[in-house]
């Protein structure tokens, strides 16, 4: 079945896929190295995503680049008159896979490419990294779902600051506005991203997957009903086989081995 | 009673709870877990307690989570939601609208660390560690840190926490960085600055401390002219009364 899905990955022409350790690797690939999101390459992105999320060996995404940038964003340029926006969209398909989806992230993190990255559930840095949504600068605003997740990662006035200014951050500063989890030091980004990958891929599948849910719905709910949503996942969770596990191994003072059940 | 696992003390306005297990760092059993309801029961409804405070006994740590070992040995889960419906001490945590202050040395793990994202103001020791390991046993945080911890501290970071392992754990001047922790004091200083902070709150009407944290906590949740709304007629209704 891996190989299979291997094969078919080797006729996207943007997009590059591996897995290793039950960590599935995008990297995306554009035409020069500004890494440009076309239409091609949002078809091959969907594609590529859903594959990831629908295969058992994969526990957690990472979404990467190829060379030393990671987007300057669409490649819709000057006027978007006559073009339908919703057909060049696709965080909120990233946004809605159930595995967790890690941004590695280096160079240009830009418009587009920056509203991808912020549909991830972790990002981690290269601390030269460029981040901005700068769309206002050509006459536009964001529109992958840049004004509504910016605002609510980093907070309104922020948020703000950046999309009507126009300006860009560092790395830095994106830690600080909690844009990033982690920025490097020692690792490169994608060694970040892989190694907490890792980590994730070591947990219970289910369990993961549950916790996306419970943060992600929960944070649209008022306190009370996010709380009633955890409540329910947690007793749903109790009956697996990996919960029992989970105990087991804990009374053990062993490592869980989890199987997804 | 004979069961010493939390002691409910009251000073004038000022109560206090103090987990009291510290031979398994204050981990929270099924007993205890009703005990601590019932306490904050008895707070929110008491007239004359102003603040809360809570923390934990002996030199380890704060609480070191939910007591596995009482896990999966009791009850259906069917049973076990009903019960957690009936006496949910995490959403009463969540819902009271006097202030609470948790003050923490040591382990804050997982549940621990749950209740503590639920207080209004957090106090800590240098030596504090936090962690929320539910994911890597199989579970997730269920004492609503999937809800509170997202809230406290952004999404990107506590994501990190929940799904990471010991290296990501957090130390209390990360803690303070991320805004989890307002204020590091050194672990002889910590019990009394906590009562400090709950003395200079208590000096306070009651009913400004309820309506300042209903309007703040109730109305995050709404749009901001619902919001703008409440704070307005909670002014009102504590003016008429002044």
């Amino acid at each position: 079945m891996a190989s299979e899905s291997d094969l078919e990955f080797t006729n996207f022409s943007t997009v590059h896929c591996s897995i290793k350790n039950h960590v599935g690797l995008i990297r995306i690939q554009g035409k020069d190295g500004s890494n440009l999101i076309n239409q091609l390459m949002v078809a091959e992105l969907k594609e590529a995503i859903n594959s990831f999320d629908d295969n058992p060996a994969v526990r957690a995404i990472v979404l990467s680049s190829k060379g030393s940038n990671f987007s300057d964003g669409s490649a819709l340029q000057g006027s978007c008159k006559n073009v339908d926006l919703n057909s060049h969209r696709i965080a909120l398909h990233l946004a809605n896979t159930r595995k967790i989806t890690i941004a590695s992230l280096r160079g240009n993190v830009l418009d587009q490419g920056l509203e991808l990255a912020l549909a991830c559930d972790i990002r981690f840095a290269d601390r030269e990294s460029i981040f901005g949504l700068t769309n206002i600068k050509s006459g536009l605003m964001p529109w992958d779902g840049g004004t509504q997740r910016l605002t609510r990662i980093i907070g309104p006035s922020r948020a703000l600051y950046m999309m009507l200014t126009g300006i860009t951050i560092d790395g830095v500063k994106a830690l600080e506005y909690g844009l990033v989890s982690d920025i490097t030091s020692d690792l490169t980004d994608e060694e970040l991203s892989l190694q907490f990958g890792l980590i994730i891929s070591n947990h219970g599948p289910i369990a993961v997957q549950y916790l996306k849910e419970a943060v992600n719905s929960g944070s649209d709910l008022n306190i009370e009903e996010g709380m009633r949503l955890e409540l329910d996942l947690a007793t749903l969770l109790q009956s697996t086989n990996d919960r029992a596990e989970g105990l087991r191994a804990f009374a053990e003072k062993r490592k869980p081995e989890f199987q997804g059940d | 009673m004979t069961d010493k696992s939390i002691i409910y003390n009251k000073r004038d306005s000022i109560v206090s709870i103090k987990l009291n297990r510290p031979k398994s760092i204050n981990a929270i059993t099924q007993s205890m877990r009703d005990l601590i309801f019932d306490a904050l029961t008895a707070y929110s409804f008491d007239e004359e307690a102003k603040v809360c405070v809570i923390y934990g006994a002996g030199d380890k740590g704060f609480c070191s989570g939910a007591d596995l070992i009482e896990f999966g040995k009791s009850r259906s889960q069917t049973e076990s939601r009903k019960i957690r419906k009936q006496r949910d001490l995490w959403g009463l945590l969540s819902q009271i609208k006097k202030p609470l202050i948790a003050a923490v040395h040591g382990y804050v793990i997982g549940a621990g660390l749950e209740i503590t994202s639920l207080c209004d103001i957090r106090i800590s020791s240098p030596n504090a560690v936090f962690a929320m390991p539910e994911v890597a046993h199989g579970f997730i945080p269920g004492a609503g840190g999937t809800q509170s911890f997202p809230r406290a501290i952004g999404k990107t970071h506590a994501m990190r926490q929940f799904l990471g392992n010991r290296s990501d754990r957090m130390n209390a001047q990360r803690a303070y960085e991320l805004g989890l922790v307002h204020k590091i004091v050194a672990i002889d200083d910590l019990l009394k600055t906590a009562f400090d902070v709950a003395g200079g709150l208590a000096v306070n009407d009651l009913q400004i401390l309820t309506a300042m944290k209903t309007a703040a906590i109730d109305g995050w949740y709404m749009p901001i002219s619902l919001g703008l709304d409440l704070e307005k007629r909670l002014m009102e209704k504590v003016k008429s009364n002044n």
